[in-house]
């Protein structure tokens, strides 16, 4: 035959052109035959081909695959070069992945270089900026506090508007910060119903995904990372008055009242009763160094002058160290990943480390038969002193309270430093009862307490140990029917250690107090599922249905013990104090049944139509409202596969979406979800039982036991339900050079689950009533695009950028308004609308205060505002101030490539919204508390008769500070979140190794730059605009190595 | 085959599910069947209520926190003290608030709030109890008892409140007072409007005389209401509505059916003891079951703040250097300091709800004011010379001795809440204070009925309950007008 005379051999290597490896396992195919091999693990093939005509395909996953006519060559090396199909990539989807392409839902997606290329304690923190309608609020700067997550918007009130984090398939109610983010291969987040509605009742506040690595077929892949930086706040405290000023302030304080009161020597008054004021003389002396006439007398000089900023917060360090190794043969692939991670806080002391571990291994036991695992363990430990809200050793609110005129260390009447028996300083804790002294022993100033002492010598260490374990084993039977079974055991420990020192604070008269509070949480999830797929019609009908069924289990359980007694000081555990002051134990349990299913069909790759139901009992409610029906429809359209798109030239990709659907949410917490911050700890408790009326145990009297009633229950209560519409485009222009997508939504929350007021007077225990009151809708417009601007092989510049514009709406309410503490909800309103009073200024007569008031006429219409000066009456005429929430937010992102040097910026912005800044308000108060530390905005205050300023007069009973809004302030900011620059030795000096595959140099900060209108306060404060005494998020810079062996 | 088995599993795991997701039920809770059904979960309910008295709050376990001036019953009577001219808190330290009348004129303030829901807490508990015990399968013969002693709570409840956010009894039992409720709250409930002075009392009234002849005498504890402790409380209550012969009586009742006399001894043990002789009733505490910082004599005792609430020369010189109460030191700031109040370290310290001393008072004062001078005198005396031998009767008769009593009131009741301030508002009496307080912004002076003696109604009330609104507010400016009662029914 003479085609036998033309048969000839072909054979050659096949690299990759990206990176220069070897790569096995490409397949090699003569076209249209059934001729073909692989690559073996060298990367060499040898063929035989009928004829030089002969096209030989070679292709391999994740690369473009290339065609070459063999003619008269007998060695044919490939490089293979990425596959630039960005829009053919899979996602992560609710049970199972789909191609982009097919997509008919709204996913945002979060890739493994985002996230590698920023130094994440809290993998949370990697959506900001990055993905289009996802906020982000990290609001502390205690490493491995995770944030606030609001997606496209807030979706409840009195339910957590917290996303459901699933983790490798499974819900995951751990701490955030237990993932190592260095085993992330994405991160998906699912925002509208169609791609949420498999999760049914837990779903509404959207879904985010997290899948982490597993190797490919192949030699395998080493890689280490390490890096080690710098860490400190990123926003500087608030400007604060020099000790002298503070007490030429209160002498003034005290100089007002007695002129207020008609004292025909205020200046006198003043000067005899400014020590005892204050407590405290920083000039030494028991005499007041300001005289009668408000000067400093001559010869005073300051004894000490703290600085509670520099003694409180710290620069810290931050170490992560990453090893990870993964591969695999064609039947197997495995990842192994081991991290080590320390980071200081802002705070003194306070840190966080993290050891963590995983395996991930999928194997295909028979052709029909495959098998997996997803292990991973992680050991954290934390030293997490209080850094917000108004406990008397919370640091920030200590800096932003306790004056520079306060001494750290005990001082004598003179100022000189008092020593003890063994020459070392005593910290002062503002109240030192047998002191001998007249004065610098009782502070009116956040007594008893010495921050520094309390940080330095009480501990609050929580160790956390987590454990996730995900098996699945997965038949294909009937050639069409995949059957699925997964289970997952989620396990977690969480031991807090909290010692408070027998010497100085709240412990000092028992003798010092232990606690210890030990919790154990068991999460388990069962999933059953059946898959049927099949091709009708040549292949243009492919349909695929998926049957599930699940079981989720929650507990939780705790052990809570204090103590008191030790015999000194430094002694942590419970057995070296003497005495039982409390012990506490809770169990708290949820089960949800499920049964779900989902159809697709699609018609030659261009027709997309998408439908699924869930069906969820959950035992928080009453078996009549438990059940809960979700369904999702959905379709898309490949506009760019019709010719009359395609003719255009230009567009290379064009795809609309569109979709319906009604998700759940069952999460009900007490008091509202915005308290702190926190995917576990969202804020507020959660109501495992919000639909039985119960007592309270532990009402004792002494060893009598006493029961109390709990709040009041609704019966009837059920899940909110959100009903979304999406529709969207995604496109590619331009030889895909510009891409990007288009969602436009609207999100209707019916059933919200308020806490409805109630009448102080009805006596229920709370107040307020949890019941499915009224309609919410957030509806807003995402757009992200991308834009290779410069492409080839020495360099690629790639911008992008995504803005999502939001808005909050209640739409019906029981009643026509409710108002809870700053904020008024009524229809019409966005859920964070403040409602305070209105400043007026200060009355340039006498330095009032004043706000703006109703003045009616007769008939009780306003016929003009007018001011006053009560704080009562301005509260009666609260104003609508605006809501704090932004009208858009979004980010900026580049990256640039030039050889072997590559550099990523990434900057994140939001747009309008309020903070009410009590913060400020506190430092702004006047003479009200004496000793309280003062911005130097205050300097500005009113002083005599004719003064035009902003700034109140001081005196003792003046309440200027008073919530309004004075102390608004527009919350728009930017920040560059991430840059990062590296270095990665070219090929041609990697190559001379025979061990080294990758290496690469890299610096990069996190949290450079703010740029926000109020000095000293971080912009991240809470989604519902109110501040805390926060620390401010910190700023690290790390330089590190990427070695790939 | 496959296929088979997997229809089965499903089906399985379906069949049993709904049970599966019925178990969890609360644990660390109990439901309102099981606190109903016996007379022990009813008492177990009352002993909670009278927990609630004294730690209302303090399940928030502060052990140094934000709001130690409103942890229980202890802090309202503090709040009364310092509201006088004997006592005062001038420095900045926990009280202060009151001490400037700050606090009273802020609807948002922890005060203006705590008290009012403190009292309606209390009041809807009982009625909870009061309506489940009706139905209830406890045998009818055990029921008055119980049913009085949660009416003596109510009426406790109702005359706390209603003295701090209304104008006194004596001035006109038509003048606004505030909510009444009857009925536990539901999900249907929604809010009452302030009803007049006098229904308030009547139903205190009625609520007390009930309890007082339906509920035993004896008592396990000396934190229970017992009929002597009803009988005191309504002496109180009578002689706030100015109705002299019936407080003459029911103190005269309380002090005989108490039983135990007069023991100066105990003012030398520092107030803490629940058993100390002339405690007819009080609030137990221990180091697992306290409001820590919160505790009344916090702000008494120094070891805890300071400076401590300081005592007025002005009073402390009414005292001869012989009387056992005459327990004050002088503090460098040229105030006083008292001793009275002792604290625990570990927290512990009982504190006093009502003494024997003060029936030998109310019945001394209603006597005095019918024109019974002699036995008035004589009670008078038998107090005085039990906490100064060294004293001797002063003859006064009149208003001579009505004054006299009203000093023995300030000098035997201090810093129990009870008497000085109280006192002047009850009695709708104009007063100022002296020079000694030292910051002469808090010399004020006040005329009958200030609008300063009552507390604002809590912005939150009137903005939740659409039986009210802003114009249910009461006065906050001098010559400023009360608000309406209303008239429906109950």
């Amino acid at each position: 035959m003479p085609v036998l005379a033309q048969e000839r051999s072909v054979s050659g290597t096949v690299t990759s052109q990206e990176s220069g490896e070897i790569l096995p396992g490409v397949n090699v195919i003569v076209k249209g035959t059934t001729l073909g091999t692989v690559t073996d693990i060298d990367g060499n093939y040898r063929l035989s081909v009928p004829s030089p005509e002969s096209v030989i395909e070679f292709s391999f996953i994740g690369f473009a695959s290339q065609e070459v006519t063999v003619g008269t060559q007998s060695t044919i090396n490939i490089t293979l070069g990425p596959d630039v199909r960005a829009l053919e990539e899979i996602v992560v989807v609710a049970y199972g992945t789909e191609s982009e392409r097919s997509l008919s839902s709204s996913v945002g997606r979060v890739d493994r270089e985002v996230i590698e290329n920023q130094q994440l304690v809290s993998v949370g923190t990697a959506l900001q900026g990055t993905v289009p309608g996802v906020n982000i609020v990290t609001g502390s700067g205690q490493p491995g506090v995770n944030p606030q997550i609001r997606i496209r918007g807030i979706s409840s009130i009195n339910s957590s508007a917290d996303p459901l984090i699933v983790l490798d398939g499974a819900v995951y109610n751990g701490d955030l910060n237990t993932v190592d983010p260095n085993d992330i291969e994405s991160i998906s987040v699912l925002k509208d119903a169609a791609a949420a509605a498999l999760y049914g009742a837990r779903a509404a506040s959207g879904v985010i995904l997290i899948n982490t690595k597993i190797g490919s077929a192949g030699e395998p892949i080493i890689n280490v990372r390490a890096s080690a930086g710098v860490s400190q706040r990123a926003v500087a405290e608030y400007p604060f008055i020099s000790a002298a000023q503070q007490m030429q302030l209160e002498w003034e304080t005290l100089f007002n009242d007695a002129r207020e009161s008609g004292d025909p020597n205020p200046g006198q008054f003043a000067t005899d009763n400014l020590i005892s004021r204050v407590g405290y003389n920083p000039y030494g002396g028991v005499n007041s160094p300001i005289g009668p006439d408000g000067q400093l007398l001559p010869g005073q000089r300051l004894q000490w002058e703290t600085d509670w900023e520099d003694a409180l917060l710290q620069q810290g360090s931050r170490q992560d160290i990453a090893l990870n190794m993964s591969g695999g043969s064609e039947k197997t692939r495995y990842y192994i990943g081991a991290s080590y991670l320390k980071q200081d806080g802002i705070v003194i002391n306070s840190d966080f480390e993290r050891f963590s571990g995983r395996l991930n291994l999928d194997t295909e036991l028979k052709s029909w038969l495959r098998a997996g695992l997803r292990q991973s363990i992680s050991n954290s430990t934390q030293n997490f002193p209080v850094q917000s809200g108004n406990s008397f050793s919370s640091n920030i609110q200590y800096i932003r309270t306790m004056s520079s005129i306060y001494p750290i260390y005990r001082r004598d009447v003179d100022g000189s430093l008092l020593l003890d028996s063994s020459g070392e300083r005593i910290f002062d804790s503002g109240q030192n009862p047998g002191a001998e002294q007249p004065i610098n022993v009782s502070r009116p100033v956040l007594q008893p307490s010495n921050a520094v002492a309390q940080t330095t010598l009480d501990q609050d260490f929580t160790e956390r140990f987590f454990s996730t374990t995900n098996a699945y084993l997965e038949a294909d039977f009937l050639k069409k029917f995949t059957a699925r079974t997964s289970f997952t055991l989620n396990k977690y420990f969480f031991d807090q250690r909290e010692y408070t020192n027998p010497d100085i604070g709240s412990a000092r008269t028992v003798d010092g107090r232990i606690g210890r509070d030990r919790e154990i949480t068991t999460e388990w999830t069962l999933t059953n599922s059946l898959n049927f797929t099949t091709q009708l019609g040549n292949g243009d009908h492919n349909l695929d249905i998926l049957l599930l069924q699940e079981a989720y289990s929650y507990r939780f359980n705790n052990l809570d013990v204090t103590k008191t007694g030790l015999p000194f000081g430094g002694l942590f555990q419970l057995s070296s104090a003497s005495t039982l002051e409390s012990t506490d134990g809770e169990q708290a349990q949820e089960r949800i049944g499920s049964l779900m299913m989902r159809a697709e069909y699609s018609f030659r790759s261009k027709y997309y139509l998408q439908g699924s139901l869930r069906r969820d009992i959950s035992s928080r409610f009453a078996p009549d409202s438990r059940e809960g029906i979700f369904y999702s429809i959905s379709g898309s359209w490949v506009l760019s596969d019709e010719a009359f798109i395609s003719d255009l030239g230009f567009v290379n990709f064009l795809k609309l979406r569109a979709s319906y659907g009604e998700v759940g949410n069952s999460f009900i917490v007490d008091g509202t979800n915005e308290a702190g911050v926190g995917v576990l700890n969202g804020g507020g408790e959660a109501v495992y039982f919000p639909a039985e009326n119960i007592f309270q145990t532990g009402f004792d009297q002494l060893a009598t036991a006493g029961v109390y009633p709990g709040a009041l229950r609704n019966a009837s209560i059920t899940w909110e339900t959100s009903a979304i519409t999406n529709i969207g485009v995604d496109f590619g222009l331009w030889q895909n050079k510009l891409t990007g997508n288009i969602d436009a939504y609207v999100k209707d929350t019916r059933g919200l689950i308020f806490a409805r007021p109630l009448a102080n007077s009805l006596g229920v225990v709370g107040n307020e009533i949890l019941e499915n009151v009224g309609d919410m809708q957030n509806r807003g417009i995402e757009i992200a695009l991308s834009w290779d601007v410069i492409n080839n092989s020495d360099f690629t510049w790639t911008l992008g950028g995504n803005i999502a514009f939001e808005r909050n709406e209640i739409t019906r309410l029981p009643q026509e308004e409710i108002l809870t503490g700053n904020y008024r909800r009524a229809e019409g309103a966005s859920v964070y609308d403040f409602y305070i009073r209105e400043w007026a200024g200060v009355n340039p007569d006498n330095g009032e205060p004043l706000w703006f008031i109703d003045s009616l006429d007769a008939q009780g219409n306003v016929v003009e505002r007018i001011t006053t000066n009560n704080v009562n009456e301005a509260q009666q005429n609260r104003i609508d101030a605006g809501t704090a929430l932004p009208w858009a937010r979004g980010g900026l992102n580049t990256q640039l490539r030039y050889k072997g040097i590559d550099l990523s910026i990434l900057f994140n912005y939001s747009l309008g919204g309020q903070i009410l800044d009590n913060d400020y308000g506190g430092l702004m108060e006047g003479g009200l508390r004496p000793g309280n530390q003062k911005h130097t905005d205050i300097l500005g205050r009113w002083q005599n008769p004719g003064d035009q300023t902003d700034v109140q007069v001081l005196n003792s009973s003046g309440q200027g500070a008073c919530t309004s809004t004075r102390f608004l302030v527009d919350a728009t900011y930017g920040r560059i979140r991430n840059v990062t620059l590296g270095y990665s030795l070219p090929q041609s000096v990697i190559g001379r190794t025979d061990f080294l595959k990758g290496f690469r140099v890299f610096v990069m900060g996190d949290n450079l730059l703010t740029f926000f209108s109020r000095d000293g306060l971080d912009p991240e404060q809470n989604v519902n605009g109110g501040t805390n005494d926060r620390s401010s998020i910190f700023r690290v810079i790390s330089g590190g190595i990427q070695i790939k062996l | 085959m496959m296929n088979k088995l997997y229809i089965i599993l499903l089906s399985v795991a379906f069949l049993s599910c709904e049970e599966w997701v019925d178990e969890p039920q609360p644990e660390a809770e109990v439901g309102a069947a099981q606190v109903f059904s016996s007379v022990e979960g009813v008492e177990a309910f009352l002993t909670g209520t009278y927990r609630t008295i004294r730690g209302f709050n303090d399940e928030l376990v502060n052990t140094s926190g934000s709001n130690d001036d409103s942890e229980g019953f202890g802090s309202i009577m503090n709040t009364r003290t310092v509201k006088g001219n004997d006592f005062m808190q001038p420095a900045f330290q926990w009280m202060t608030f009151e001490y400037r009348y700050l606090a009273r004129g802020n609807p948002n303030s922890r005060k203006v709030n705590m008290i009012w829901n403190m009292s309606y807490e209390l009041i809807n508990s009982m009625n909870l109890l009061l309506s489940e015990l009706e139905n209830s399968p406890i045998n009818n013969a055990e029921k008055p008892s119980l049913e009085a002693e949660a009416r003596a709570i109510r009426a406790f409840a109702y005359f706390q409140s209603i003295r701090e956010y209304a104008l006194p009894y004596q001035a006109g039992r038509d003048n606004v007072g505030i909510p009444i409720y009857l009925e536990p709250a539901d999900v249907t409930s929604t809010g009452s409007p302030r009803r007049s002075v006098g229904a308030v009392y009547d139903l205190i009234l009625e609520d007390l005389t009930f309890a007082s002849e339906n509920i035993p005498e004896t008592r396990e504890f000396a934190w229970k209401i017992n009929k002597t402790v009803t009988d005191g409380i309504l002496a109180r209550v009578y002689l706030e509505m100015g109705l002299y012969g019936e407080a003459a009586q029911a103190a005269n009742q309380a002090r005989i059916g108490f039983g135990r006399s007069l023991s100066p001894g105990s003012y030398s043990d520092g107030f803490r003891d629940l058993d100390s002789p002339e405690w007819m009733w009080g609030m137990p505490f221990s180091n697992d079951q306290t409001a820590f910082f919160g505790m009344f004599a916090s702000f008494w005792d120094g070891t805890r703040y300071t400076p401590t609430i300081r005592a007025n020369p002005t009073f402390v010189e009414t005292f001869t250097d012989t009387d056992v109460r005459n327990l004050f030191t002088l503090a460098p700031d040229s105030l006083y300091v008292t001793s009275k109040f002792i604290a625990d370290p570990d927290f512990g310290e009982d504190v006093v709800l009502m003494r024997v001393a003060e029936m030998y008072l109310i019945e001394a004062e209603a006597l005095a004011r019918q024109g019974n001078d002699a036995p008035a005198a004589a009670l008078l005396f038998e107090l005085q010379s039990n906490r100064d031998p060294a004293v001797t009767a002063s003859g006064n008769t009149g208003q001579a001795l009505i004054d006299e009593i009203m000093l023995e009131r300030r000098k035997e009741l201090y810093a129990e809440g009870l008497a000085d301030f109280p006192d002047n508002r009850r009695l709708q009496q104009a007063w100022v204070r002296d020079d000694n307080h030292p910051n002469p912004a808090f010399r004020f002076s006040f005329v009958q009925n200030d609008y300063r003696h009552f507390f604002l109604i809590p912005q939150d009330e009137i903005d939740a309950n659409p039986a009210l609104t802003a114009a249910d507010q009461n006065p906050d400016s001098e010559g400023g007008t009360w608000p309406q009662p209303s008239s429906g029914g109950d």
